[in-house]
């Protein structure tokens, strides 16, 4: 899977319209990366890259770049 | 000598396994009252279940088949909704519908499912879940008016949150986006004993005219 594509799911799991988010933004400063975001992430990794995402490993994450180094 | 109205002595019980360790306990338990369990794999194909069961006629069926998902809206396809409502109702009406054909279950005997407080309470990203469980229930009310006749009685359990299920990473999860689900239960996590022991005492003749039921075990979860 490409950054882009990446990029395109987790528009997608936080409500953004396409292109709105780039890999040094902050999740602190997304105001949709809320609580059923979170979990929607959960499962779309699962769905799209079939890794469990733990809620410990979630806190951990500060970046959008940290995200798409998990999804691999 | 004292005696034991739970006691189980005597008693052919089937027991609906998915093998979580809450559903060793309750084999453990129904055991250590007296019971001659039979545990069978509630995830095999339906004719396997079948063809594992003896000829003779049970006491008792527990069913234990509990697969809490979790999903938000966004999230839920067709192929999610129809395996949670597979392995948490559908395959237990199948079974227990071949079960009565086949002439398994007998006269007198009780039946009890596992569902959930999911059923009766709403949690974020739990829908096909609690619809699953909800539909248990509600059959399990048609049910035991249907199965009166024959003396057969059958009620589900309502569980909130059990120490062995928190074991597990995503009930973490969910409880973390449900503002912290298990500090909910006033009166803590239920041991996996003690749903065992309620097990017990629905499958007992301590309960001979108790039917219809739902019984919630949630350490005060839904007050």
């Amino acid at each position: 899977m490409t950054n882009e594509e990446k990029l395109h799911l987790l528009e997608d799991v936080f409500e953004l319209d396409e292109n709105t988010l780039t890999p040094e933004m902050v999740l602190a400063d997304i105001e949709e990366y809320d609580s059923m975001s979170k979990l929607s992430l959960i499962v779309m990794i699962d769905d799209e890259c079939h890794k469990k995402l733990t809620g410990e490993q979630l806190k951990e994450f500060e970046t959008i770049q940290d995200i798409l180094d998990f999804m691999g | 000598m004292p005696i034991n109205p739970m006691s189980l002595c005597g008693k052919r019980l089937l027991l609906g396994s998915d093998g979580s360790a809450l559903n060793h306990e309750i084999c453990r338990t129904l055991q250590a009252l007296g019971a001659e369990v039979l545990v069978i794999d509630a995830k095999a194909e339906l004719n396997d279940i079948l063809a594992g069961i003896d000829n003779v006629e049970y006491d008792g069926f527990f069913w234990g088949c509990v697969h809490s998902d979790f999903r938000p809206l966004k999230m839920v396809s067709r192929d999610n909704m129809m395996q949670i409502m597979d392995e948490n109702y559908f395959r237990f009406i199948d079974l227990l519908r071949d079960l009565m054909k086949h002439k398994r279950i007998g006269k007198n005997a009780s039946i009890v499912a596992m569902s959930s407080i999911s059923s009766i309470r709403a949690m974020k990203a739990k829908m096909v879940f609690s619809a699953a469980k909800a539909a248990l229930d509600a059959s399990m009310r048609s049910l035991a008016l249907e199965l009166a006749p024959k003396g057969i009685r059958i009620n589900t359990i309502q569980k909130g949150a059990v120490d062995v299920d928190f074991e597990k990473e995503h009930i973490q999860t969910v409880s973390a986006i449900n503002d912290g689900m298990a500090s909910r239960q006033v009166l803590g996590v239920t041991a996996a004993v003690e749903v065992a022991n309620l097990v017990a005492f629905l499958l007992s003749d301590a309960t001979k005219s108790l039917t219809g039921t739902s019984i919630v075990i949630d350490g005060g979860y839904t007050l």
